[in-house]
């Protein structure tokens, strides 16, 4: 077959999803995009005819605006520390989950699987009220849990250390399924003769794990760890209706700041220029992500 | 391609099926947006039998959303060209709304763009104060239901004589308190709080539009929520959630709440119910809350052959009759004039409160300050920042967000 | 085996049990949580005391949610769902209707800007929505579109078409070429090859396309509280949401938990039908990235 024929071929293919997101994916973005330059707050919603401002909306988030009253450089440290320290939850508490279900022998398995899909299923608004609900001072479920072992508990949103452990014990519930699934799928796909070998190789539980599971693991983990990093630097639910930015917007990261800009601020512009520079920064973390594993890959 | 075809075919008509196209100019049919519940909710379908007994072959569609989304909601679909042709809700959304263009003037004012719905004389129903509570200028941009402001709910069986002071109000919460029982539950937002601030010599705006909060009144106020916070016998708490379902279920002694809880609170506590107007500060001095009105606001994209049944519709519900209606079902306080309460009431204690409020007024710059404040009081209270700090930041962030208010262009 | 081996194993199951116990507790308490709430008629928005086991079970609040979901009269509980599943399956068709074309093109044809389409797709999922939703409201609004589900099914399988596009170019990958070298050589044309011969053997990446896609139509609220106007397009996500938008405070909470769980249990249970076919759909997704 030639190219030329392949293209158009192809150009069939793709055409009907190219065209559905150009439409609803792609124009959007791009008139968002033209947003961020301006002045667009609610007062333009409705003739669309803002003021070109050029950089300014960045220079005041980026500089620190009071207008705003947020400090940049402190949310999008704490979304970095949000996502890593999710991540490490999620990989090692599902990797961990999926090599125990994995066991050949274990009576229960399917049971225990089923169970511990569940977290995935449920819808996240759902689960997000009810940890909030949970993580009630007064009462919540964790609280008097802590209460009939006589231990007082916080009040978790009022600190941010408590309310960081209360938003991330919630993204951690939701996660971890997740990377089990997927680890369980890598699992099925190592031949069972290469675990047999190292098995009478005399090799122990842990070097088995380091240098024969974990490298057949490699390339499943690979894409759903960088998906995973998408999700988690973007996860709205948890932060918006567990965190709500409490204390003192500590938990906010950088979506949910973006959202507030728009309601109840009803800056647009500053908004648009907020997802801009999200969007900047999760590019820039993807390309480097994707090189260093690539690095990774040709040096295996 | 065939297939692609056949796809694109069947996604159209799929959306045929679901795309139910219904006429937007159609006379008949009230489409009104609101996000009541409980008593007033029940108050509402009322109006609406009422209204369709009177003009026969109308139709309300009335929609209930959730109160957090209402504004934003109203906000968006406005701005689109759609939304409903009446909104109920608070006079200082009319502030955003009439900056962005999307509200019909009610009465008064003809210098604007658009032709007002009623003439000047029918809105003298309302008493001036009213009148301007939903005013931009001349321009009645709203048309008000009732009106509100907090006062001192108490719960006879834990708190048999209301508090008269706010010392005596600390020590009865600390009394009252014991197990799961709390003497005070204080919602600690900026607008449950302020009565005391505004009743103590506080200003939020002064004169010019300047913010005037970092000041000694603003100060005081701050110490008094945070000691408030320290007594054992209180639950300080910016939730409106949770003070609210803990009066409701008898396991609080006092809540600071408007008359829109009324008729739910009537319904959990029967004749242990009592209202009171707010305690006076330390040297005699009268609470003052915020004076609000709830009204009707008419979006701009109302067709023409809908004005006048939206403008029948308005008129009814400012009619003594109604007015009574809403006033007994729902607990609100009557807008217009001519609606006597007994004065044994809890609403003639809410009218009473009211007469010692400050009005919140239809002015942007006032909804600049509800955040800032309400961080301030959380970092004193909680986060152990001194007043003034926590005040002088919060003065800077609403002169900056003001300033930037005022230049367009520069966020 | 020898015996001293069963020992052994037996052993380290003993601990394999007691990590998966704990992990499940973790995972169940907060379900069960929610199901002791919705069981208990009596439950008000504040318990003060933990109790995983209602004093007096009743199924009175599931009754009332089915008898009443919403405020909104004229709306019963079967409308919301139909529209839930009409919002979600359209979602879901749409995704796969769209995604697999795609993917398929991506997975087998060799054309110019391969790379940099695929890269495009993927590069769009990185921008957050919030900027672009007042653009997309103004656009279905022009269209006409907006306050329909039909307009809203589109607006989120434009979210959720990158996922479904890259978990189904993984999935074709896999599918062995000389299958459909031999469909071409019995004449079948590029689209029935495509339909006849891969589809099929790429049933468990379509399987978990599908789900996601039905998930993400199922439960989004945000947005279908912003976009939609007409009752007669609610859904149950919303009624939901209804129930508790920050003044929601007129229903007890036994409702919201009967809802909760009434909203959950079918996406639950194909999951766990399914379950399956994800662990295979993701490996295949992924396997080649």
């Amino acid at each position: 077959m030639k190219t030329g024929r392949q293209g158009w071929l192809a150009l069939g293919f793709i055409g009907p999803a190219a065209l559905v997101m150009a439409a609803v994916t792609l124009y959007p973005i791009l008139y968002g995009v033209g947003m961020a330059f301006t002045d667009f707050s609610v007062r333009h919603l409705r003739h669309q005819n803002p003021d070109f401002v050029g950089l300014a909306n960045f220079w005041a988030i980026l500089g620190g605006s009071k207008a705003l009253g947020i400090s940049f450089p402190r949310i999008l440290g704490f979304n970095l520390l949000w996502t890593v320290v999710n991540l490490v939850f999620h990989v090692s508490l599902g990797v961990a989950l999926a090599l125990l279900l994995d066991r050949p022998g274990l009576r229960g398995s399917r049971l225990y699987r089923a169970a511990l899909i569940l977290p995935w299923a449920v819808p996240t608004y759902v689960t997000s009220l009810t940890w909030r609900n949970m993580f009630d001072a007064q009462s919540g479920a964790v609280n008097l849990l802590l209460a009939s072992r006589g231990i007082e508990g916080p009040d978790w949103f009022a600190h941010f250390g408590t309310a960081f452990a209360a938003v991330l014990t919630t993204n951690v519930w939701l996660g971890f399924p997740f990377m089990m699934m997927v680890t369980s799928a890598g699992l099925k796909a190592i031949p069972k003769e290469t675990m047999e070998a190292a098995a009478l190789d005399g090799a122990s539980a842990w070097q088995r794990f380091r240098h024969v599971i974990l490298p057949q693991l490699r390339p499943t983990l690979v894409p759903a760890v960088l998906m995973g990093f998408i999700w988690t630097f973007n996860q709205f639910n948890v932060l918006y209706f567990v965190g709500r930015g409490e204390p003192l917007g500590q938990t906010e990261i950088l979506v949910t700041q973006a959202y507030r800009f728009v309601d109840p601020l009803g800056l647009y512009g500053t908004a648009s220029a907020f997802a801009l520079l999200i969007f900047v920064i999760l590019l820039g973390f993807t390309l480097l992500q994707m090189r260093l594993t690539r690095a990774v890959e040709d040096r295996a | 391609m065939r297939m692609a075809a056949r796809t694109l075919l069947s996604l159209g008509f799929v959306s045929m099926l679901l795309f139910s196209c219904q006429d937007p100019a159609d006379p008949s049919v009230l489409t009104v947006w609101h996000s009541w519940g409980g008593a007033e909710l029940d108050s509402l379908r009322r109006l609406e039998q009422i209204f369709k007994s009177r003009m026969p072959g109308t139709r309300i569609q009335s929609l209930q959303i959730p109160h957090d989304r209402l504004k934003d909601k109203f906000l968006r679909s406005a701005a689109a060209n759609g939304g409903p042709d009446l909104l109920i809700g608070d006079n200082d959304w009319a502030a955003t709304f009439a900056d962005a263009e999307l509200l019909l003037p009610v009465a008064g004012g003809n210098g604007d763009k658009m032709t007002p719905l009623m003439a000047e004389e029918e809105a003298t129903i309302f008493p001036p104060a009213v009148r301007e509570a939903v005013s931009v200028g001349e321009t009645m941009v709203a048309w008000p239901e009732s009106v509100e402001a907090v006062a001192l709910y108490y719960n006879k069986r834990l708190v048999p004589r209301p508090p008269t002071t706010t010392a005596r109000m600390f020590a009865d919460a600390n009394m009252v308190a014991k197990d799961d029982i709390r003497g005070l539950v204080l919602n600690t937002a900026f607008y449950f709080v302020s009565p005391f601030f505004l009743g103590g010599g506080g200003q939020v705006l002064d004169a010019k539009g300047r913010p005037t909060l970092d000041t000694a009144a603003g100060r005081r106020m701050l110490s008094w929520v945070r000691d408030a916070a320290k007594a054992p016998g209180v639950l300080a708490t910016q939730e409106y959630a949770k003070p609210d379902a803990l009066f409701k279920a008898g396991k609080a002694g006092m809540i600071v709440n408007g008359p829109w809880a009324l008729a739910d609170y009537g319904a959990k506590l029967g004749k242990d119910l009592g209202v009171a107007v707010l305690p006076r500060l330390g040297a005699g001095r009268p609470a003052a809350p915020w004076v609000g009105v709830k009204c009707l606001m008419v979006n701009a994209n109302l067709p023409v052959g809908r004005r006048t049944l939206v403008a029948n519709f308005l008129r009814l519900v400012a009619e003594p009759k109604i007015q009574r209606m809403f006033a007994e079902t729902a607990g609100h306080v009557p807008a217009a004039k001519g609606v006597a309460l007994s004065p044994d009431s809890p609403l003639a204690v809410f009218q009473r409160q009211i007469a010692t409020g400050t009005p919140k007024r239809v002015d942007p710059r006032l909804g600049v300050v509800w955040e800032p404040m309400d961080r301030a009081i959380q970092e004193t209270v909680v986060h152990g920042l001194s007043p003034a700090d926590a005040l002088k930041r919060a003065q800077q962030t609403i002169e900056a967000r003001l300033s930037a208010m005022t230049a367009p262009g520069s966020p | 085996m020898t015996p001293r081996n069963a020992g052994k194993q037996m052993l380290s199951h003993v601990g394999a049990h007691l990590g998966l116990v704990l992990a499940s507790m973790f995972a169940l308490f907060p379900i069960a949580w929610v199901v002791a709430m919705a069981l208990d008629q009596g439950s008000e928005a504040h318990p003060t005391s933990l109790r995983l086991w209602p004093a007096e079970p009743s199924a009175e609040p599931f009754r009332r949610v089915l008898a009443h979901p919403t405020e909104i009269e004229g709306i019963s509980f079967f409308d919301l769902a139909v529209n839930s599943l009409l919002l979600a399956g359209g979602t879901a068709v749409a995704c796969i209707a769209l995604g697999s074309l795609a993917a398929y093109a991506f997975s087998r044809f060799n054309f110019s800007g391969r790379r940099a389409g695929l890269v495009g797709f993927m590069v769009l999922q990185l921008f957050p929505p919030v900027a672009s939703m007042a653009p997309l409201f103004v656009l279905l609004s022009a269209l006409h579109l907006r306050t329909s589900l039909f307009g809203l099914a589109l607006a989120y399988a434009s979210g959720t078409l990158p996922f479904a596009i890259w978990n189904l170019k993984g999935t074709f990958d896999t599918v062995p070429r000389e299958l459909e070298e031999a469909a071409v050589m019995d004449g079948c044309g590029p689209f029935r090859t495509f339909w006849q011969v891969v589809l099929p053997l790429a049933a468990p990446g379509l399987a978990v396309t599908t789900l996601f896609g039905f998930m993400a139509g199922w439960t989004e609220i945000v947005m279908a509280w912003t976009f939609l106007e007409d009752p007669r397009t609610f859904t149950l996500s919303m009624a939901l949401y209804n129930m508790v938008g920050q003044y929601g405070t007129t229903r007890p909470w036994s409702e919201f938990a009967a809802l909760s769980l009434l909203l959950s249990f079918p996406v639950v249970v194909t999951m766990l039908l399914l379950q399956r076919f994800i662990v295979s759909g993701l490996t295949a997704g992924s396997v080649k990235g």
